[in-house]
């Protein structure tokens, strides 16, 4: 029998260091794994689902913490970024949560395909990775830095401007349920507290340098059919007009008129002066250069310079759409300075934005309402518009002082302790604070934040496109408020998603490059044959995984639900005005979701799905 | 044709595109650290900035070549290495007042620009125009 070996684009290795007992092995990467679950996501499912074992507390030293490449990392393939994953202190679920940037790709130019870490360490240390040497260093004297300082002492000790760094801020070390990880250069993976996780470790950072080279099946095949994609990328409709030239800022106009956008801790879906954080504006007012990430023509970002106002002479990343949603109207803010002091503020300190403008928004509302009264917030005046207020929590947060030591616990936390009617106002699903895509106006979003994987999350599908913009599904148009045929665009767009984030391609990738298009890179990359059916299996079999972690975990039919807002309060404005989701609907929605996965009625796979799916033998 | 590479600092994004568009042409393979070009990027990324051999007028690394390992190609204008004859002392790398050559560690060469004979790959790659071949 031939021994089989993974294909060329892979290391073959998985870099396992445990903190607590302060030893590191190299373990080989399993081809029959790679072949099934691809890499990325898939990979580090995987791992996490032989790993982690039931009930385990996120913050103990049995949780893992998993940086993963993909097969296509370090390659010339467009818009490649990496993830990190762990079961998340906020929801209890499985997390992975995505960043660009250039830190993944020195891994695997270290030669490896995953970091997979446990344990925690007895003091404040980062990881030192320099090919294949491997080093805990103490890193005593680098807490209480904030991200970007982190990562220039790291490489001002290591004597080496090219190391990537990735590491927490004040908040990660302090385990606020929502800290993230900064991953160089300042790329977030903002979401699910991963970045707690790693502070429960006593690891304030990874440093890596990688010589090493990647290298593909079919190497002419691979770089013209890449040269052909950067080409489609550059060249989109989508990306010449909006992403290259706004981000994902350019998305607020549309938001803010269509309804979605998150006003006043989400009970409205339009703000007055929305347009003062859009792209346009914010080119004008705040934007010195645009910036990619590693090997990408969509070149969605911007480092921005405050010009003005008592914050002027701050350089910042940003402002990304989800960052002037709930930072902003969320919490009442448009103003464009503000917003983006807050948005540096959580980067340095390490906030997931999205999180971070959830809890602060609620918090305004249970005090505007009478619900939750506190000397604290009265003397913080804590209204909505209040900016001085917002960032002043920011830092109670991230530090875990007075109520920001409650508000650390997430929205969920904060409604729990506060109890009474708090609960009918908090905004998250399984416990992750929901994105600026609300459901009201597109009920197919509404499933999709219901049912993913990793708690209220836009990433994982985002029917809108389909229920607004009016591009056709899997089988053709669908009208925006019906119901009719949104659990079919809900499967397809979880299954594509899961199938980009196993190679690890950035969802914008999809705007130019269709299923069969990241199915003829892997093909060339890996020399297997695969098709855009079979590349959707891929991404549907990994949904199935991640879906079995969370099973094991309790969650059920119970838990893919909505925030009562949105299913009881009717959209105040808007072209949507009067919508909502109702319970009724929702469960129409879900059963019909759960017939389309061949999953039972309580939302669980069915022994026959996994075994066609080939994930018997993993599970 | 002759041509010189031109460098447009203030169109770089930092995506690095360049440096995997030559290494491969170069190797075969995606090894970003045997490019020829370079993009320093700073944290945060007020400043990005791909170095290249530009062809300039000093030469001083053919100057600085204790074996006249380096030479101008009169056609292409490219500086190109004869790695028979080099030693990997990297005199040539001190000498370059732009940082343009970078030594590959394991073989112990420099790595310079040969232009790729008049048709560079990283300007084909390149999204904004920041690197461009002009003829001369």
């Amino acid at each position: 029998m031939i021994k089989m070996t993974p294909a060329p684009c892979y290391c073959g290795k998985i870099l396992e260091v445990d903190l607590s007992r302060g030893n590191t092995a190299e373990r080989p990467l399993d081809p029959a794994v790679t072949r099934k679950l691809v890499g990325g996501k898939g990979l580090a499912a995987w791992l996490l689902y032989k790993m982690v074992k039931p009930g385990t507390d996120p913050f103990s030293e049995q949780n893992v913490l998993i940086f993963a490449t993909g097969p296509l990392t370090g390659t010339i393939a467009p818009s490649q970024r990496g993830l990190v994953c762990a079961k998340s202190p906020l929801t209890g679920t499985f997390s992975d949560s995505y960043f660009g940037g250039h830190f993944i790709q020195e891994l695997k130019y270290a030669g490896y395909d995953a970091l997979v870490i446990r344990g925690r360490a007895e003091r404040l240390s980062y990881l030192w990775i320099n090919d294949g040497h491997v080093e805990l260093r103490d890193a005593s004297g680098l807490r209480g830095q904030d991200t970007t300082q982190t990562s220039l002492s790291i490489k001002r000790e290591l004597g080496d401007a090219k190391v990537k760094v990735a590491c927490i801020g004040p908040a990660g070390e302090r385990r606020v349920r929502f800290a993230l990880i900064d991953c160089d250069v300042k790329r977030q993976a903002g979401r699910g507290g991963l970045g707690a996780v790693m502070g429960s470790k006593n690891l304030k950072a990874v440093a890596v340098r990688g010589t090493g080279s990647v290298g593909v099946a079919k190497p002419q095949e691979f770089f013209e059919t890449a040269r052909k994609f950067h080409r489609t990328l550059l060249e989109s409709e989508a990306v010449r007009t909006v992403w290259s030239r706004y981000g994902t800022a350019g998305s607020v106009e549309f938001s803010n008129m269509q309804g979605f956008f998150p006003t006043r801790n989400f009970q409205d879906g339009h703000i007055e002066e929305g347009e003062r954080l859009s792209g346009v504006s914010q080119s004008k007012l705040l934007w010195l250069r645009r910036v990619a990430c590693y090997a990408c023509p969509i070149i969605c970002s911007a480092i921005s310079f405050i010009r003005r106002g008592p914050h002027s002479g701050t350089v910042l990343d940003g402002i990304e759409y989800e960052t002037t949603g709930l930072l902003g109207a969320n919490c009442g803010l448009t103003d464009p300075e503000v917003v983006a002091y807050a948005n540096y503020l959580c980067d340095e300190l390490g906030l997931d934005t999205i999180s971070a403008g959830g809890v602060i928004g609620f918090a305004m509302e249970l005090f505007e309402r009478g619900i939750w009264r506190d000397p604290e917030l009265e003397a913080l005046r804590l209204r909505f518009g209040n900016g001085e207020a917002v960032l002043k929590l920011i830092r109670k947060i991230s530090y875990r002082e007075g109520v920001g030591d409650l508000l650390a616990e997430g929205v969920k936390g904060v409604a729990e302790r506060v109890g009474g009617k708090a609960g009918d106002f908090a905004i998250h699903v399984k416990g992750l604070e929901t994105p600026a895509w609300p459901p009201r106006g597109a009920p197919g979003m509404g499933l999709a934040l219901a049912t993913a994987d990793r708690g209220g999350c836009h990433e994982r599908g985002w029917p809108i496109g389909y229920e607004v913009e009016g591009i056709p599904g899997p089988s053709g148009p669908v009208e925006r408020l019906s119901l009719e045929g949104k659990a079919e665009i809900v499967k397809w767009e979880q299954d594509w998603f899961a199938a980009v984030d196993t190679l690890v391609g950035c969802d914008f990738s999809r705007t130019g490059l269709m299923p069969e298009d990241s199915a003829k890179l892997l093909s060339a990359a890996t020399g297997w044959e695969i098709n855009a059916e079979e590349f959707l299996k891929i991404g549907e079999r990994v949904w199935n995984l991640t879906r079995m972690f969370n099973v094991r975990e309790g969650f059920t039919r119970k838990d893919d639900d909505l925030p009562r807002r949105f299913k009881e309060e009717p959209l105040p404005s808007g072209p949507a005005k009067g919508h909502m989701i109702s319970s009724a609907d929702l469960n129409r929605l879900l059963d019909d979701y759960y017939r389309l996965r061949k999953w039972d009625s309580n939302g669980i796979p069915t022994r026959e799905k996994l075994a066609e799916l080939g994930l018997g033998e993993f599970l | 044709m002759p041509v010189k590479l031109e460098i447009h600092p203030e169109k770089c994004v930092g995506c690095r595109t360049c440096e995997l568009a030559c290494s491969f042409k170069k190797t075969g393979n995606f090894d970003p650290h045997l490019s020829r070009v370079q993009v320093a990027i700073g944290n945060p990324r007020t400043i990005m900035y791909p170095v290249a051999c530009i062809q300039c007028a000093e030469q001083s690394c053919v100057k600085a070549c204790p074996v006249s390992a380096l030479r101008k190609d009169e056609v292409t204008n490219a500086v190109l290495l004869d790695s028979d004859i080099c030693t990997g002392c990297g005199l040539c790398v001190k000498s370059c007042p732009y940082s343009a050559i970078s030594m590959d560690e394991r073989g112990r060469r420099p790595l310079i620009c040969d232009l790729c004979g008049g048709d560079p790959e990283c300007v084909k790659w390149c999204p904004t125009g920041a690197l461009e071949a002009r003829k001369i």
